[in-house]
Protein backbone atom coordinates (compact mmCIF):
# COMPACT_ATOMS: atom_id res chain seq x y z
CA UNK A 1 0.00 0.00 0.00
CA UNK A 2 1.23 3.28 -1.04
CA UNK A 3 0.56 5.51 1.65
CA UNK A 4 0.83 8.21 0.12
CA UNK A 5 -2.45 7.81 -1.62
CA UNK A 6 -3.86 6.26 2.11
CA UNK A 7 -6.62 8.75 2.45
CA UNK A 8 -7.04 8.33 6.01
CA UNK A 9 -3.31 9.45 6.67
CA UNK A 10 -2.35 11.79 3.71
CA UNK A 11 0.50 13.81 5.88
CA UNK A 12 3.37 10.94 6.85
CA UNK A 13 5.54 13.57 5.04
CA UNK A 14 5.29 15.46 8.65
CA UNK A 15 7.75 12.47 9.36
CA UNK A 16 10.20 14.22 7.13
CA UNK A 17 10.55 17.09 9.41
CA UNK A 18 11.71 14.61 11.85
CA UNK A 19 14.17 13.16 9.57
CA UNK A 20 12.85 10.30 8.38
CA UNK A 21 13.65 9.28 4.60
CA UNK A 22 10.46 7.82 2.91
CA UNK A 23 11.64 3.77 1.70
CA UNK A 24 9.70 0.73 -0.13
CA UNK A 25 7.76 3.29 -2.00
CA UNK A 26 6.55 5.13 0.28
CA UNK A 27 5.38 2.38 2.58
CA UNK A 28 7.84 2.83 5.08
CA UNK A 29 10.29 5.87 7.17
CA UNK A 30 13.62 5.50 7.90
CA UNK A 31 15.78 7.98 10.74
CA UNK A 32 18.38 6.70 12.40
CA UNK A 33 17.95 3.04 12.88
CA UNK A 34 14.14 3.18 13.63
CA UNK A 35 11.93 2.40 10.46
CA UNK A 36 8.28 3.37 11.18
CA UNK A 37 5.57 1.31 9.07
CA UNK A 38 2.14 2.90 9.15
CA UNK A 39 -0.61 0.86 8.63
CA UNK A 40 -4.15 1.55 8.26
CA UNK A 41 -4.98 1.64 12.12
CA UNK A 42 -1.41 1.90 13.50
CA UNK A 43 1.95 3.57 13.30
CA UNK A 44 4.15 0.77 14.42
CA UNK A 45 7.85 2.21 14.98
CA UNK A 46 10.32 -0.61 14.86
CA UNK A 47 14.15 -1.09 15.52
CA UNK A 48 16.68 -3.79 15.70
CA UNK A 49 16.75 -5.03 19.14
CA UNK A 50 20.96 -6.05 18.67
CA UNK A 51 22.84 -3.33 21.83
CA UNK A 52 24.45 -1.85 18.20
CA UNK A 53 21.34 0.15 17.28
CA UNK A 54 21.36 1.63 21.19
CA UNK A 55 18.94 0.45 23.90
CA UNK A 56 15.47 0.18 23.48
CA UNK A 57 13.81 0.29 26.51
CA UNK A 58 11.19 -2.55 26.38
CA UNK A 59 11.39 -4.34 29.88
CA UNK A 60 7.94 -3.31 32.56
CA UNK A 61 8.56 -0.21 34.50
CA UNK A 62 10.25 1.59 31.38
CA UNK A 63 9.16 4.50 29.54
CA UNK A 64 6.95 4.47 26.34
CA UNK A 65 5.62 1.91 24.39
CA UNK A 66 8.57 -0.22 23.43
CA UNK A 67 8.31 -4.41 23.53
CA UNK A 68 8.98 -6.97 21.68
CA UNK A 69 7.74 -7.30 18.10
CA UNK A 70 4.40 -8.70 17.07
CA UNK A 71 6.20 -11.12 14.25
CA UNK A 72 10.09 -11.04 15.49
CA UNK A 73 11.53 -11.20 18.76
CA UNK A 74 14.48 -10.01 16.97
CA UNK A 75 12.88 -6.85 17.13
CA UNK A 76 11.47 -4.08 19.21
CA UNK A 77 8.10 -2.29 18.41
CA UNK A 78 6.24 0.95 19.32
CA UNK A 79 2.51 0.96 18.66
CA UNK A 80 0.93 3.96 18.45
CA UNK A 81 -2.38 3.56 17.51
CA UNK A 82 -3.78 6.07 14.94
CA UNK A 83 -7.09 6.49 16.30
CA UNK A 84 -5.62 8.89 18.68
CA UNK A 85 -4.90 11.58 15.99
CA UNK A 86 -8.81 12.13 15.25
CA UNK A 87 -10.86 10.66 12.82
CA UNK A 88 -10.11 11.13 9.03
CA UNK A 89 -7.99 13.12 6.99
CA UNK A 90 -5.01 14.63 9.41
CA UNK A 91 -5.25 18.21 9.76
CA UNK A 92 -3.05 20.33 11.84
CA UNK A 93 -3.10 19.50 15.00
CA UNK A 94 -3.21 15.84 13.68
CA UNK A 95 -0.18 16.35 12.31
CA UNK A 96 1.41 18.17 15.29
CA UNK A 97 -0.22 15.26 17.61
CA UNK A 98 2.05 12.94 15.41
CA UNK A 99 4.82 14.54 15.19
CA UNK A 100 4.77 14.71 18.64
CA UNK A 101 3.77 10.78 19.37
CA UNK A 102 7.35 10.14 17.01
CA UNK A 103 9.17 12.17 19.45
CA UNK A 104 8.00 10.31 22.46
CA UNK A 105 8.95 7.17 20.62
CA UNK A 106 12.55 8.13 19.91
CA UNK A 107 13.11 9.57 23.56
CA UNK A 108 11.84 6.80 25.03
CA UNK A 109 13.55 4.61 22.55
CA UNK A 110 16.90 6.37 24.14
CA UNK A 111 15.43 5.70 27.39
CA UNK A 112 15.00 9.55 27.97
CA UNK A 113 11.31 11.43 28.43
CA UNK A 114 10.92 13.82 26.16
CA UNK A 115 12.54 17.38 27.12
CA UNK A 116 10.26 18.92 30.12
CA UNK A 117 7.65 16.36 30.42
CA UNK A 118 5.42 16.11 33.59
CA UNK A 119 2.51 13.63 34.35
CA UNK A 120 -0.28 15.27 34.16
CA UNK A 121 -3.02 15.46 36.97
CA UNK A 122 -3.86 12.12 38.10
CA UNK A 123 -7.36 13.26 38.26
CA UNK A 124 -7.48 13.96 34.82
CA UNK A 125 -6.28 10.58 33.64
CA UNK A 126 -8.71 8.91 36.16
CA UNK A 127 -11.52 10.64 34.29
CA UNK A 128 -10.23 9.02 30.83
CA UNK A 129 -10.67 5.37 32.33
CA UNK A 130 -14.23 3.70 32.78
CA UNK A 131 -15.96 3.25 35.07
CA UNK A 132 -14.89 -1.12 36.36
CA UNK A 133 -12.10 -0.05 33.78
CA UNK A 134 -9.43 -1.36 36.35
CA UNK A 135 -11.34 -4.78 37.41
CA UNK A 136 -10.83 -7.87 35.51
CA UNK A 137 -12.84 -11.09 36.64
CA UNK A 138 -12.47 -14.21 34.66
CA UNK A 139 -14.53 -16.99 36.03
CA UNK A 140 -12.82 -17.71 39.57
CA UNK A 141 -9.77 -15.18 39.00
CA UNK A 142 -10.06 -11.13 39.39
CA UNK A 143 -7.53 -8.97 39.44
CA UNK A 144 -7.85 -5.04 39.77
CA UNK A 145 -5.41 -3.04 38.06
CA UNK A 146 -3.62 0.28 38.87
CA UNK A 147 -2.93 2.93 37.63
CA UNK A 148 0.44 4.60 38.06
CA UNK A 149 1.67 8.32 38.67
CA UNK A 150 4.41 10.18 39.81
CA UNK A 151 6.18 13.11 38.49
CA UNK A 152 7.90 11.50 35.52
CA UNK A 153 5.60 8.34 35.13
CA UNK A 154 2.16 7.12 33.91
CA UNK A 155 1.52 3.38 33.59
CA UNK A 156 -1.21 0.95 33.88
CA UNK A 157 -0.49 -2.12 35.14
CA UNK A 158 -2.32 -5.36 35.86
CA UNK A 159 -1.29 -8.55 37.28
CA UNK A 160 -1.69 -11.82 35.53
CA UNK A 161 -0.42 -14.15 37.75
CA UNK A 162 0.91 -11.76 40.76
CA UNK A 163 2.60 -14.94 42.33
CA UNK A 164 4.27 -17.64 40.84
CA UNK A 165 6.31 -20.60 43.00
CA UNK A 166 10.14 -19.89 42.86
CA UNK A 167 10.24 -23.40 42.40
CA UNK A 168 7.92 -23.72 39.51
CA UNK A 169 8.66 -26.58 37.60
CA UNK A 170 10.80 -26.04 34.54
CA UNK A 171 8.34 -27.50 31.94
CA UNK A 172 5.12 -25.11 33.51
CA UNK A 173 8.08 -21.91 33.57
CA UNK A 174 8.41 -22.62 29.33
CA UNK A 175 4.62 -23.08 29.24
CA UNK A 176 4.10 -19.55 30.41
CA UNK A 177 7.13 -18.07 28.48
CA UNK A 178 5.06 -19.79 25.42
CA UNK A 179 1.65 -17.85 26.30
CA UNK A 180 3.41 -14.85 26.90
CA UNK A 181 5.45 -14.70 23.72
CA UNK A 182 1.57 -15.83 22.16
CA UNK A 183 0.11 -12.79 24.18
CA UNK A 184 3.12 -10.53 22.55
CA UNK A 185 2.18 -11.99 18.90
CA UNK A 186 -1.20 -11.41 19.08
CA UNK A 187 -1.76 -8.07 20.81
CA UNK A 188 -0.43 -4.88 19.79
CA UNK A 189 0.46 -2.28 22.35
CA UNK A 190 0.58 -4.02 25.51
CA UNK A 191 4.15 -5.31 27.33
CA UNK A 192 3.68 -8.96 28.84
CA UNK A 193 6.58 -10.12 31.06
CA UNK A 194 8.18 -11.47 34.22
CA UNK A 195 8.24 -9.07 36.93
CA UNK A 196 8.82 -9.44 40.42
CA UNK A 197 12.19 -10.65 42.25
CA UNK A 198 13.59 -13.75 41.83
CA UNK A 199 11.93 -14.92 45.01
CA UNK A 200 8.36 -14.16 44.12
CA UNK A 201 8.49 -13.81 40.34
CA UNK A 202 4.85 -12.57 38.73
CA UNK A 203 3.93 -12.41 35.53
CA UNK A 204 2.24 -8.41 34.40
CA UNK A 205 1.00 -6.56 31.62
CA UNK A 206 1.58 -3.15 31.36
CA UNK A 207 0.50 0.00 29.23
CA UNK A 208 3.53 2.93 29.89
CA UNK A 209 2.11 6.34 28.78
CA UNK A 210 5.15 7.84 30.45
CA UNK A 211 6.57 10.49 27.80
CA UNK A 212 2.79 10.60 25.88
CA UNK A 213 1.77 14.37 24.45
CA UNK A 214 -0.79 15.65 27.08
CA UNK A 215 -2.50 16.62 24.12
CA UNK A 216 -3.55 12.93 22.85
CA UNK A 217 -3.63 11.13 26.55
CA UNK A 218 -7.71 11.81 26.48
CA UNK A 219 -7.93 9.41 23.60
CA UNK A 220 -5.10 7.33 24.42
CA UNK A 221 -5.68 6.35 27.94
CA UNK A 222 -9.06 4.42 26.74
CA UNK A 223 -7.50 2.51 24.10
CA UNK A 224 -4.80 1.92 26.76
CA UNK A 225 -7.02 0.00 29.06
CA UNK A 226 -8.55 -1.60 26.36
CA UNK A 227 -5.72 -2.96 25.82
CA UNK A 228 -4.39 -4.10 28.98
CA UNK A 229 -8.23 -5.74 29.41
CA UNK A 230 -8.19 -7.80 26.15
CA UNK A 231 -4.74 -9.21 26.74
CA UNK A 232 -5.24 -9.83 30.51
CA UNK A 233 -8.60 -11.74 29.70
CA UNK A 234 -7.11 -13.60 27.44
CA UNK A 235 -4.26 -14.80 29.70
CA UNK A 236 -5.74 -14.84 33.04
CA UNK A 237 -7.22 -18.70 33.41
CA UNK A 238 -4.52 -20.16 31.13
CA UNK A 239 -1.39 -18.59 32.68
CA UNK A 240 -2.91 -18.98 36.23
CA UNK A 241 -3.84 -22.69 35.75
CA UNK A 242 -0.18 -22.99 34.52
CA UNK A 243 1.23 -21.25 37.42
CA UNK A 244 -0.70 -23.39 39.99
CA UNK A 245 1.14 -26.32 40.75
CA UNK A 246 -2.12 -28.52 42.59
CA UNK A 247 -3.49 -27.96 39.42
CA UNK A 248 -2.24 -31.83 37.75
CA UNK A 249 -1.80 -32.59 34.13
CA UNK A 250 0.55 -34.68 32.43
CA UNK A 251 0.73 -31.48 29.56
CA UNK A 252 2.28 -29.47 31.91
CA UNK A 253 5.34 -32.04 32.88
CA UNK A 254 6.39 -32.04 29.60
CA UNK A 255 7.26 -28.61 26.97
CA UNK A 256 8.18 -29.36 23.42
CA UNK A 257 8.64 -26.59 20.93
CA UNK A 258 7.68 -29.10 18.12
CA UNK A 259 4.15 -28.97 19.66
CA UNK A 260 3.59 -25.60 19.27
CA UNK A 261 1.70 -24.74 15.98
CA UNK A 262 3.49 -21.51 14.27
CA UNK A 263 2.00 -18.54 12.73
CA UNK A 264 0.56 -19.47 9.10
CA UNK A 265 1.06 -23.05 9.86
CA UNK B 1 -23.11 -29.66 57.37
CA UNK B 2 -21.13 -31.08 54.32
CA UNK B 3 -18.65 -29.10 52.50
CA UNK B 4 -17.11 -29.02 49.20
CA UNK B 5 -13.82 -27.58 49.52
CA UNK B 6 -12.07 -25.63 47.46
CA UNK B 7 -9.43 -23.14 47.16
CA UNK B 8 -9.51 -20.05 45.26
CA UNK B 9 -6.52 -18.43 44.44
CA UNK B 10 -6.90 -14.86 44.46
CA UNK B 11 -3.46 -13.18 44.49
CA UNK B 12 -2.30 -9.91 43.88
CA UNK B 13 0.80 -8.32 42.45
CA UNK B 14 1.35 -6.03 45.56
CA UNK B 15 2.96 -6.56 49.25
CA UNK B 16 -0.39 -6.68 50.68
CA UNK B 17 -3.09 -9.22 50.35
CA UNK B 18 -4.82 -11.44 52.60
CA UNK B 19 -7.05 -14.21 52.76
CA UNK B 20 -10.71 -14.90 53.57
CA UNK B 21 -12.91 -18.10 54.06
CA UNK B 22 -16.13 -17.71 52.23
CA UNK B 23 -19.34 -19.56 52.21
CA UNK B 24 -22.51 -19.88 50.54
CA UNK B 25 -25.64 -19.16 52.39
CA UNK B 26 -26.23 -22.73 51.87
CA UNK B 27 -23.00 -23.60 53.90
CA UNK B 28 -22.75 -26.27 51.47
CA UNK B 29 -19.52 -24.67 49.48
CA UNK B 30 -16.70 -22.85 50.86
CA UNK B 31 -13.83 -21.87 49.51
CA UNK B 32 -9.99 -20.42 50.93
CA UNK B 33 -9.29 -16.94 48.43
CA UNK B 34 -5.92 -16.63 49.74
CA UNK B 35 -3.36 -13.01 48.70
CA UNK B 36 -7.01 -11.27 47.88
CA UNK B 37 -5.93 -7.87 46.39
CA UNK B 38 -7.24 -5.23 48.84
CA UNK B 39 -8.10 -2.86 46.09
CA UNK B 40 -10.68 -4.89 44.40
CA UNK B 41 -13.85 -3.77 44.48
CA UNK B 42 -15.98 -6.14 46.71
CA UNK B 43 -18.80 -7.24 44.00
CA UNK B 44 -15.97 -8.54 42.01
CA UNK B 45 -14.25 -10.28 44.62
CA UNK B 46 -18.06 -11.67 44.99
CA UNK B 47 -18.26 -12.61 41.46
CA UNK B 48 -15.02 -14.61 41.75
CA UNK B 49 -16.04 -16.97 44.58
CA UNK B 50 -19.31 -17.65 43.61
CA UNK B 51 -17.84 -18.66 40.31
CA UNK B 52 -15.55 -21.00 41.94
CA UNK B 53 -18.03 -22.06 43.97
CA UNK B 54 -19.96 -23.25 40.75
CA UNK B 55 -23.04 -20.94 41.43
CA UNK B 56 -24.31 -19.07 38.73
CA UNK B 57 -22.86 -15.63 37.33
CA UNK B 58 -26.05 -14.45 35.89
CA UNK B 59 -26.79 -13.46 39.67
CA UNK B 60 -25.70 -10.60 41.05
CA UNK B 61 -23.63 -12.02 44.56
CA UNK B 62 -22.90 -9.55 47.64
CA UNK B 63 -20.79 -10.07 50.43
CA UNK B 64 -22.01 -10.29 54.19
CA UNK B 65 -19.30 -9.80 56.62
CA UNK B 66 -19.54 -12.75 59.34
CA UNK B 67 -18.71 -10.89 62.42
CA UNK B 68 -21.03 -8.04 61.87
CA UNK B 69 -23.54 -9.48 59.59
CA UNK B 70 -23.23 -6.50 57.34
CA UNK B 71 -23.52 -6.23 53.70
CA UNK B 72 -19.79 -5.46 51.87
CA UNK B 73 -20.64 -2.07 50.09
CA UNK B 74 -20.15 -3.33 46.11
CA UNK B 75 -17.66 -0.56 45.17
CA UNK B 76 -15.73 0.31 47.71
CA UNK B 77 -11.84 -1.80 48.05
CA UNK B 78 -12.76 -5.04 49.64
CA UNK B 79 -9.67 -4.29 51.64
CA UNK B 80 -11.25 -1.03 53.32
CA UNK B 81 -14.18 -2.93 54.55
CA UNK B 82 -12.26 -6.53 55.83
CA UNK B 83 -9.31 -7.76 57.85
CA UNK B 84 -7.22 -10.49 56.96
CA UNK B 85 -8.53 -13.80 58.04
CA UNK B 86 -12.56 -12.50 57.96
CA UNK B 87 -15.16 -15.09 57.01
CA UNK B 88 -17.88 -14.16 54.68
CA UNK B 89 -20.91 -15.29 53.36
CA UNK B 90 -21.49 -14.81 49.32
CA UNK B 91 -25.45 -14.15 49.15
CA UNK B 92 -27.03 -13.45 46.39
CA UNK B 93 -28.75 -10.18 45.71
CA UNK B 94 -32.31 -11.25 44.09
CA UNK B 95 -33.55 -9.67 47.31
CA UNK B 96 -32.03 -6.64 47.79
CA UNK B 97 -33.10 -3.54 46.52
Amino acid sequence: MNIASNSRIRSWSALESLGFVSRDGGRAFQFDGVIVKPTRQWCVLQTDASPSSGPANDSLGQPGLWRRGTDDDAVREFHLPLAILGPGRLDEDGIDALRACVDWALCTGRGVLPNGWTCPPREAIESCIPDGGLTIQSGPIVRQGELVTASDRLALRFPIVPAVAAALPEARRKWLDRLIAAALQHWRMVRVDWGGTPERPSIEAEVDLSGAPHEVLDRLTPIAVDALRWVVEWLLLPANIVADVRVESDLFNVFSERDIPRKGA
Amino acid sequence: MSSQGATAVLPDAEPESFTLEAVDVTGTHWVTAEDIQPSLPAEAVARALAARMALPQNVPWALRDDSTSAFLDDRTPIGDQLEPGAQVTVVPKTHLG
